[in-house]
């Protein structure tokens, strides 16, 4: 691999991960992103290739907003959401996007400028290419890294207090707003036959507050209820050890567990209130007992878990068992790392007191450690996992250059870095 | 959005947060900006009211050389720290704990002073000419020059009814070269006859250097010319009076090379949706294609037969015909 030659290292390298909801996007070097926008894209028409060139002196292709700004002025505007289940769906949306968030939000020429991109486990190397090729015809960047997203997760962890060596071993647990992913990784390989992913996550959970509401309060707008369950989601809601006992808690003393959420009509603009209750617990309960909300998808959290390091290779389960790495902001929720681990736990040690059991009393097992490892970066873990390999030399060392670009075409992007250990 | 903002949105944000949140904490943050400016937002000694911005801008010795260091003073006033953060080329210090006391007014101003950095230095000579020509007062020199991006430096030349502001333009890659070059054709062909631009400023772009660096063609290296050539806008007072119409004018022109390349930008992804859209349009007549069958027997809507004779040739009528065909035929 080439190095970006003459490369000035005070300049930053961009930072931009698109998820399927948020679009995190800042500068290497620092701890938060500069920015976190909805990854939405507001367009006069749905086809801007149909729309361009209609009249002279119309300028309808520069007519379009993104992020907050497009969800406000949705009356205005047709709203589409480019990147779907994390892969981009619609190219062309998604690269007015990149052309708005460079220039307007993040204000850099991108020809000077290494670019640190994300990808989701499992994207077609067809995708791959295409964002390569956005971005070294389009925008001409200087240099260019496809990550993928559980990595990063797992380099972010490396803050947390409970890790004591820097190893890209671990299970990736990543919830974000449309689905939830179990990602084993091992020495920064991801096991791609092994992935698990869950079709609950944030957005599940914002439903089923919704329609527990729905039922028992009559005060909330339908217009707004779906602002309102997931302000409520954010704002109040925790992970029980018990759902029982929870409840029993509840009865006796409503006055200390029970919030109160104001909102306005979103029309008529009138002050309205209601009681939150077993809305707090129950909203991230449906990780653990998905049977309240689903009855499609009936398997908890920490048995999937268990089953995709059971389903690895026999050598890096114990790796994978002492790093379950929390990524997204599905796994923000008070005590849901505790909660994993518990549950985790007793699944293991069952295994091992049957298999104890089975050969007799012969065999003896040394316990296994399991570690959910939660951090602060959790929320945006990704983007600071990106953040903190782009502001390294060896960044530089392992991006793609446009020399090597215009060499051999967008395929350099199906070559990973991680490869190189096999292939010296 | 058809224009960039003046100002940093990332330094402006990380101030506007600071003073609103109740509880302080360290800040730290790096952020770029076009023309490879640097910006640095961080907490000064590890007290918590305090934030230097502190901001690299790589043409800021030329610049304040032209202008004077008296420049510097007379626009940021006390936020100015004596000497910059090492590593950058200058530094403001804000007090927060001053500022959230102070009116709202002045909390916006010192806000857009600090988020506009890059505006103001990269831009003084076209502060200091405009303000001398809304004030009809002289100005001490000819002839600025800035090298806001290597190569391609920006030239203000006032006179006495008009500043003429040149940009020497260049792109490295050939097809944003050609895009360009014909944005800026068209935008000299459009101030030309349209007639609601009529009061805009004069714009005209050339090969070569235009009139106005003739009599200093000795000490500029300009004989050689940009690959883009050199466009130059000339401003009178009438664009420049009126309440915030000088500080537009700055911010507009200033960033003009950035502009000219955000919309090549925009023009490349529009063109690559339409190739796009082409493209899907072809997949799509081929996947509707069937290969033809043959030793098929096909007929047309009259019930007529054709026999394929051999390749090239025409396709022979067989079997019966009907009266009005046969009609038709003799006819």
């Amino acid at each position: 691999m080439a190095e970006l030659d003459g490369y000035d290292p005070r300049r930053p390298a961009v930072v931009i991960d698109n998820g399927t909801g948020y679009t995190k996007m800042g500068y290497a070097g620092n701890c938060e992103p500069s920015f976190i926008v909805p990854t939405v894209i507001g367009t006069r028409d749905g086809n801007l290739a149909r729309n361009a060139g209609k009249a002279a002196g119309s300028i309808d292709d520069l007519d379009f907003v993104v992020g907050d700004d497009a969800l406000a002025g949705a009356n205005a505007y047709n709203i589409n959401y480019p990147v779907r289940h994390g892969m981009v769906e619609n190219w062309d949306n998604m690269e007015r996007f990149w052309q708005r968030s460079i220039f307007s939000y993040l204000r850099c020429d991108p020809a000077e400028h290494a670019f640190l991109l994300t990808e989701p486990p499992m994207n077609t190397p067809e995708n791959r290419e295409l964002t390569a090729e956005i971005m070294f015809e389009t925008f001409n960047v200087r240099g260019l890294y496809i990550a993928v997203q559980a990595v990063l997760a797992l380099a972010a962890s490396w803050t947390s207090a409970q890790v004591s060596g820097k190893t890209l071993t671990g299970t990736v647990v990543d919830a974000g707003d449309g689905v939830t992913h179990v990602i084993p990784v091992a020495e920064g390989y991801v096991i791609g036959s092994c992935i698990r992913s869950i079709p609950l996550a944030g957005r599940d959970i914002t439903d089923f507050i919704q329609q527990l509401l729905r039922e028992r309060e009559a005060s909330v707008p339908p217009e707004g209820a779906m602002d309102a369950a997931k302000r409520i989601k954010e704002k109040y809601c925790y992970v029980c050890p018990d759902i029982a006992r929870e409840f029993a808690k509840y009865e006796q003393e409503p006055s200390r567990w029970l919030r109160t959420y104001e909102g306005t009509h979103p029309r008529t603009q009138q002050l309205w209130r209601c009681d939150v209750g077993p809305e707090r617990f129950l909203g991230p309960e449906i990780f653990f007992n998905p049977e309240i909300f689903s009855s499609e998808f009936t398997t908890p959290l920490p048995t999937v878990i268990d089953s995709t390091v059971q389903q690895c290779p026999i050598d890096v389960r114990r790796g994978l068992y002492g790093a379950v790495v929390l990524s997204g902001g599905s796994t923000m929720f008070k005590d849901f790392g505790r909660r994993l681990q518990r549950d985790i736990k007793r699944r293991v040690d069952e295994r091992i007191r049957l298999s104890e059991a089975l050969s007799g009393g012969s065999l003896k097992a040394s316990t296994i450690d399991v570690n959910v490892i939660s951090h602060h970066m959790q929320r945006f873990a990704v983007w600071f996992g990106g953040s903190m390999l782009a502001s390294t030399p060896e960044f530089y060392k392992v991006c793609h250059s446009r020399a090597q670009y215009e060499e051999y075409g967008p395929a350099i992007c199906r070559h990973n870095a991680v490869f190189d250990a096999i292939t010296m | 959005m058809i224009h960039l903002d003046a100002g940093n949105r990332i330094v402006a944000e990380t101030i506007t947060s600071q003073l609103s949140s109740e509880t302080r904490y360290a800040v730290d943050v790096t952020a770029a900006d076009h023309n490879d400016v640097l910006y640095k937002v961080a907490s000064d000694m590890g007290s918590t009211h305090l934030v230097l911005v502190s901001v690299f801008v790589p043409c800021f010795a030329e610049v304040i050389e032209q202008v004077g260091p008296g420049y510097l003073a007379s626009r940021y006033g006390e936020l100015l720290r004596p000497t910059a953060e090492c590593g950058f080329s200058l530094s403001l210090l804000l007090d927060l704990d001053a500022l959230a006391a102070a009116t709202e007014a002045r909390r916006a101003e010192v806000i857009t002073l600090a988020s506009c950095v890059r505006r103001d230095i990269e831009g003084a000579a076209l502060w200091v000419c405009f303000g001398a020509l809304l004030h009809r007062t002289p100005v001490a020199r000819p002839l600025f020059v800035a090298h806001v991006r290597p190569g391609e430096p920006m030239f203000v030349v006032p006179a006495a009814d008009r500043v003429v502001v040149i940009f020497a333009l260049a792109f490295t890659d050939p097809t944003e070269l050609a895009l360009a070059s014909i944005f800026l054709q068209e935008l000299e062909v459009v101030r030309r006859t349209e007639r609601s631009l009529a009061t805009a400023p004069l714009v005209s772009l050339s090969p070569r250097p235009p009139m106005e660096l003739e009599p200093f063609a000795q000490q500029l290296d300009v004989a050689a010319g940009a690959p883009l050539g050199f466009l130059s806008f000339a401003l009178s007072v009438r664009h420049l009076e009126g309440p915030g119409r000088l500080e537009k004018a700055v911010g507009m022109v200033g960033s003009y090379r950035s502009y000219v390349l955000y919309h090549v930008k925009c023009t490349k992804s529009n063109m690559h949706s339409r190739m796009r859209a082409r493209v899907n349009g072809w997949l799509q007549v081929l996947n509707r294609a069937v290969p033809d069958r043959h030793g098929v027997e096909r007929k047309t809507i009259g019930g007529r037969t054709f026999k394929r004779t051999g390749t090239g040739s025409m396709p022979v009528a067989v079997g019966s015909l009907s009266l009005s065909d046969a009609g038709q035929l003799a006819a």
